[in-house]
């Protein structure tokens, strides 16, 4: 700072002359505390936007689209591979009901096959005697044609 | 400025907007500048019992606002802000009510130092108090910041929002009136 153009103010001692009561800053400290009120610090607030329609309806539009994916995926598969599982009988696949349809099967069966051989064929597969004890309220399967 | 501790005020300013801490940090902050605050608004209202109450105001106006303070500006600025505006807004308080003009306001201020207990009985102290009271309110301001805080023109700058060349300007003029006071008044 220049003070050559203010000599009196270079003479003056840098004070105001002003005092204060003895011990009032070490008395303002503490009561200043005591006067401060709770602060209530503002929580963040977590803006909700107002929803869209699409916004309701995409949960379950992205459901749908779920689960006909699944389905068209495993149409494709079958129709690849070939097959056809709109037969709801065995009896209706055309193959098997080819080789039912013949005398050939019983034939064979009754010539080739021997009872014991095929009991214990049954007993391997885990066939026990009380499962196959005829029950009358059920019907063969006779459509072979 | 008396309290240039930049680094602290930082930490200061950090524990501020904790709010596990604000209080014991706003503590530190009253305790560091409850001096400086003082003397500033006291050299503005010349009267001790006002300077308390407007330095309370200070401190708790600051407390309230604490969540506005972002820590953009420094602690210091922003209190001495704060306490200058108190003692502005005081004072046109003050002659609104006594129905005072600008002018009167000499007077007023010089029969508050007249009636000050709070004095070491300085002579020349005083008379350059009552030669200070005789400036425009700005000058005032300017002067005491400069001749007894002994403040940067810059930080000045920033509390009052007024440019340095203008500052620099205002503390010549005011200086050559207090000259021109004590040459009137030897």
């Amino acid at each position: 700072m220049s003070h050559n153009d203010n000599n009196i103010l270079d003479r003056l001692p840098r004070k105001s002359g002003m005092t204060v009561p003895d011990g009032y800053f070490e008395q303002f400290s503490k009561s200043m505390l005591d006067m401060l009120p709770e602060q209530e610090f503002e929580q963040p607030k977590i803006l909700s936007a107002p929803q869209s329609f699409w916004m309701k309806v995409r949960p379950y539009t992205y459901l749908v689209a779920m689960f006909s994916g699944i389905w068209l995926m495993m149409w494709v598969f079958n129709h690849i591979a070939g097959g056809n599982t709109s037969y709801q009988r065995m009896t209706e696949n055309p193959a098997i009901a080819n080789v039912l349809g013949t005398e050939q099967l019983y034939q064979y069966y009754d010539t080739e096959v021997d009872e014991y051989d095929m009991l214990e064929d049954l007993y391997e597969s885990g066939y026990t005697p009380a499962s196959m004890v005829y029950d009358s309220t059920t019907q063969p399967d006779t459509n072979y044609n | 400025m008396a309290h240039d501790t930049t680094t602290d005020d930082t930490n200061l300013t950090a524990r501020l907007r904790d709010p596990r801490q604000c209080r014991e940090a706003f503590g530190e902050v009253i305790a560091r500048y409850q001096q400086p605050l003082y003397w500033q608004i006291r050299r503005m209202v010349e009267n001790h019992d006002d300077a308390n109450d407007l330095l309370q105001n200070t401190f708790l106006k600051a407390w309230s606002n604490i969540d506005s303070f972002r820590g953009d500006a420094k602690l210091s600025t922003w209190l001495h802000k704060i306490a200058i505006n108190e003692a502005i807004t005081f004072l046109a308080r003050e002659r609104k009510r006594l129905n005072l003009s600008i002018d009167d306001e000499e007077s007023h201020l010089v029969n508050l130092i007249e009636a000050d207990e709070e004095i070491d009985g300085d002579e020349l102290a005083l008379k350059l108090r009552k030669a200070i009271a005789s400036l425009p309110e700005k000058q005032r301001l300017v002067f005491n910041m400069r001749y007894y805080d002994e403040m940067k023109y810059e930080d000045m700058s920033e509390i009052l929002g007024t440019s340095v060349g203008a500052l620099k300007a205002s503390y010549h003029h005011a200086a050559k009136k207090i000259e021109q006071y004590f040459s009137e008044h030897d």
